[in-house]
């Protein structure tokens, strides 16, 4: 009896692991995401979704130095840093990042590689503090990041991989595309946004957009606001939180790897998106001023942190460079590349104060109401919005 | 360490397995319980290694008290001090500890609002399982000073209290339900029958948490925390889904536990017998976490009284079991707000039963049932006003949330999906009409089939565990 016993244990084990065995064997081969191994059987590609694709690059990805920043640096060439600033760069800035996402992947990237460079874009998100990209949500690959490999093929274990792998599919949408990772998610050429660079006629040819629309609902309710005086108090914590979120998502690492460079830019925003903080977000505009001190007396400290910062510049008036009040022409995203090579732009402790003054200078004298005005010619409003 | 965690199953249960029966082989048996108790340490302290200290404390004080306990009971000793005392010096130790790590912030809090201060939390950590270990340790407590139990070897009492199947979150076991099987020279060698059938257990267990609980965990979720208002019918979805969830992930820890204990030679007592076929609110205690109505019961009840006093003073001693029920579950008045309706609705059932009336069985499920079902909305809601929301929507009384049945709106996942509306027709069938899992541990005899079957609901259950993320069993916050 104990005999027929053992062997039905035998028999339950085996249907229990077996199938796990097989499948796990199955998505180690395949490995569409390139995480086990470098692709075998097939060329290099990358995945549209960088926030998986990256995982798989920083194991296996032949480079020292990196781009990694948001839609703000997508556009940026790793060719031209690479040629400029020496070394081997990619690309691998993550749409719509935070820096706490960006933090999973630098801290992974620093202990895995001798990094030599990073390129990183200081978006304002540090204002809100957000913690994950709800249309990415964070337990969909935070997994990859840590220090767990046996939790990998989670991402796999999905409709989408597994039924790539019943196809054993080298479709882009499974395995990604052949290209390499100069700037594989740039957007600066597809015609939704291309459109929009050109002038204020651009934007307004594309006036359904949801990006110009978000302008003109952005910018109207700013000069409502500051009409009726309706501007919303600092919150006393904001601040404090913000370089809170930065020393334990970035400067930390900065701080633990001193042998690494670290280009922290200021994004180029458009003088529109910077007036509407100075003129009637005073609690943002103060922590964002307050992070630029910050971050300048740092890289006081810090000789491996250099500073960029572009608010005292006349193209961030000019909206023909802009395909919203956030996102810019390619001819900016190469200055910003330039700046870095040449040591332009940089912002200090010895003139951080001179910087400040400008950029609020500049910020407080721009004409949102002008502005406000000519997109109500064109923009159809939401339905429900508030005009 | 989770029972649904990969570490648990694929490295610490084989390996704990394969070693104690490796050192029971080679005639060592006290090397093998010592392997179990350093193993179940082990689990115990993956959560947090600070707390290893205070339950080998409760161990020790209690072992110490029991032992003494014990001897007074056999005759062996008189000792200066009367065993009532010595027995309200333990249960007051176990109490006191459950007392401050469980409710001290709790009645701070409650002080502070009584005198209209400032609520002022003492950041007390709930240590893991001490809810658990402590019963289970007043009833080793009771047991010896009624003679019942007698344990004078130090490795085994901390066997029979860390034993890794039922530290967490039960079954509660006694004293004499456990030991004799471990001192068993049969259960020493490896049984497979015993594997076979645990494994078994295990697999049924897990994929009642990870493919039944979790989802139904989505609904509940989506209803009870994130919504501001709901339709009837998304109420109704609400509610329904965490009485599944709550059952599948209670029920499905406590097979798992059962057949982890099973590998071992070990049987532990039945926690569930379908409690929700129960058709009133007496039978569903019955059926439903079977070893806490045995204690409460045994341990509060009948000392009070129980059934043998006056009709008044046994409705008194209901609502009193209830409610110190309902609080043992946590500290908060919405556990307690639930315990006082099951001890409201005991209380009612007794009067039924004297009034001699009958009801149809259809009807009378139906009303336990939804009995139950709405007194969860108490147990799960953080706050009374998110008890009120759902039931205010159950009763399509929110004006916001209407009477439409068309999900909109208010959580993506409840978005238009009709599989929600399968998935609570399916959980009904799985509880009131399959066979319960009890079967396999009362000795069902497996075949090549059923064996395969097993596995590969195992399998199924092992993939969607690692496609999720981590998921608590709900009894681990008690």
């Amino acid at each position: 009896m104990d005999r027929r016993a053992r062997k039905l244990v035998f028999v339950l084990i085996l249907s229990a692991l077996g199938p796990v065995a097989l499948l796990f064997g199955a998505f180690f081969v395949y490995d569409p995401l390139a995480l086990f191994h470098p692709p075998w059987g097939r060329p290099a590609t990358v995945h549209g979704n960088m926030r998986l694709h990256a995982a798989g690059e920083i194991r296996h990805g032949d480079f020292d130095s990196v781009i990694l920043g948001t839609s703000i640096l997508e556009n940026s060439s790793a060719l031209e840093a690479s040629r400029i600033l020496g070394g081997h760069f990619v690309n691998l800035s993550i749409s719509a990042g935070d820096f706490f996402e960006r933090g999973l992947m630098l801290q992974r990237l620093l202990e895995r590689k001798q990094v030599r460079r990073v390129i990183y874009s200081l978006d304002f998100i540090y204002l809100n503090q957000r913690k994950g990209y709800p249309v990415f949500p964070l337990p969909t690959y935070d997994f990859l990041y840590d220090s767990n490999p046996f939790n990998d093929i989670r991402a796999y274990l999905n409709g989408h991989f597994l039924g790539c792998l019943a196809r054993w599919s080298r479709a882009p949408d499974c395995v990604g595309r052949e290209t390499n990772l100069d700037r594989p998610n740039a957007w600066m050429d597809e015609p939704e946004y291309a459109t929009r660079f050109g002038g204020f006629d651009a934007w307004c040819r594309a006036g359904d957009n949801y990006q110009i629309r978000d302008v003109y609902e952005k910018v109207s309710g700013a000069v409502n606001a500051i009409r009726t005086g309706a501007i919303e108090a600092p919150d006393p914590l904001q601040t404090a939180r913000a370089i809170d979120y930065l020393e334990n998502n970035l400067v930390t690492w900065i701080k633990e790897y001193p042998d690494t460079r670290f280009d922290l830019v200021f994004p180029p925003y458009s003088r529109a998106k910077l007036a509407i903080w100075y003129q009637s977000r005073p609690g943002d505009a103060q922590t964002h001023l307050a992070v630029i001190r910050y971050l300048a007396e740092l890289s006081g400290r810090l000789p491996n942190l250099h500073v960029y910062g572009f608010e005292d510049q006349d193209f961030l008036d000019d909206i023909a460079r802009y395909k919203d009040m956030d996102h810019f022409d390619p001819a900016i995203s190469a200055l910003i590349t330039r700046s870095i090579g040449q040591e332009a732009h940089r912002i200090v402790p010895q003139n951080v104060e001179r910087y400040i003054a400008e950029a609020e200078r500049r910020g407080r004298a721009y004409r949102l109401d002008v502005l406000a005005a000519r997109l109500a010619a064109c923009v159809e409003p939401r339905p429900g919005a508030t005009p | 360490m989770l029972f649904n965690s990969l570490e648990f199953i694929l490295v610490f249960l084989p390996v704990a397995f394969l070693v104690y029966f490796g050192l029971n082989r080679i005639r060592f048996p006290v090397a093998g319980k010592s392997w179990l108790v350093l193993a179940s340490l082990v689990f115990y302290a993956w959560w947090n290694v600070a707390y290893l200290p205070l339950i080998l404390l409760s161990i020790l004080v209690n072992y110490v008290v029991g032992g003494a306990l014990a001897r007074r009971a056999s005759g062996a000793t008189r000792g200066p001090i009367k065993a009532e005392w010595l027995l309200a010096a333990g249960v007051i130790f176990d109490l006191g500890l459950l007392a401050y790590y469980k409710y001290a912030d709790f009645f701070w809090d409650n002080f502070g609002r009584l005198f209209d201060a400032s609520p002022v939390s003492l950041g007390i950590v709930l240590p893991l399982a001490i809810s658990f270990f402590t019963f289970t340790q007043i009833a080793y407590l009771v047991d010896s000073y009624r003679g019942k139990a007698k344990e004078y070897d130090l490795l085994n009492y901390t066997l029979f209290v860390t034993f890794f199947p039922h530290l967490i979150a039960g079954p509660i076991v006694h004293h004499g339900e456990i030991m004799p099987q471990f001192k068993a020279v049969a259960n020493l060698a490896r049984r497979y029958r015993n594997v076979l059938a645990g494994l078994a257990l295990f697999s049924v267990g897990l994929a009642k948490k990870v493919l039944i609980a979790d989802s139904f965990a989505v609904w509940a979720t989506a209803g009870f925390d994130q919504a501001a208002s709901l339709s009837f019918a998304e109420a109704w979805v609400s509610s329904l889904s965490y009485t599944f969830q709550i059952y599948f992930d209670f029920s499905g820890y406590t097979d798992m536990a059962l057949g982890a204990a099973l590998l071992f030679n070990i049987r532990m007592p039945f926690n569930f017998d379908s409690p929700y076929r129960a058709t009133n609110i007496q039978d569903f205690w019955r059926r439903w976490h079977i070893t806490l109505s045995r204690f409460l019961r045994d341990y509060l009840y009948i000392p009070l009284g129980g059934s043998r006093v006056a009709p008044g003073r046994v409705y008194v001693n209901l609502a009193t079991t209830f409610v110190l029920g309902g609080l043992w579950h946590g500290a908060s008045w919405m556990f307690v707000l639930w315990g006082g309706l099951h001890g409201a609705a005991m209380m009612l059932h007794r009067i039924w039963q004297r009034t001699g009336l009958r009801m149809s069985p259809v009807l009378a499920w139906l009303l336990t049932f939804n009995f139950i079902n709405v007194t969860w909305v108490f147990f799960r809601a953080q706050t009374l006003d998110d008890a009120l929301k759902v039931l205010r929507g159950m009763a399509g009384l929110d004006a916001m949330g209407g009477l439409g049945a068309g999900f909109a709106g208010w959580a993506g996942v409840l978005d238009g999906r009709i599989e929600i509306g399968a998935a609570l027709l399916a959980g009904l069938f799985i509880v009131l009409l399959r066979r319960n899992s009890n079967a396999l541990l009362s000795g069902a005899s497996l075949g090549m089939t059923s064996a395969i079957a097993y596995g590969l609901l195992g399998a199924a259950s092992l993939l969607a565990l690692m496609a999720s993320k981590y998921s608590e069993f709900i009894y681990f916050n008690f």
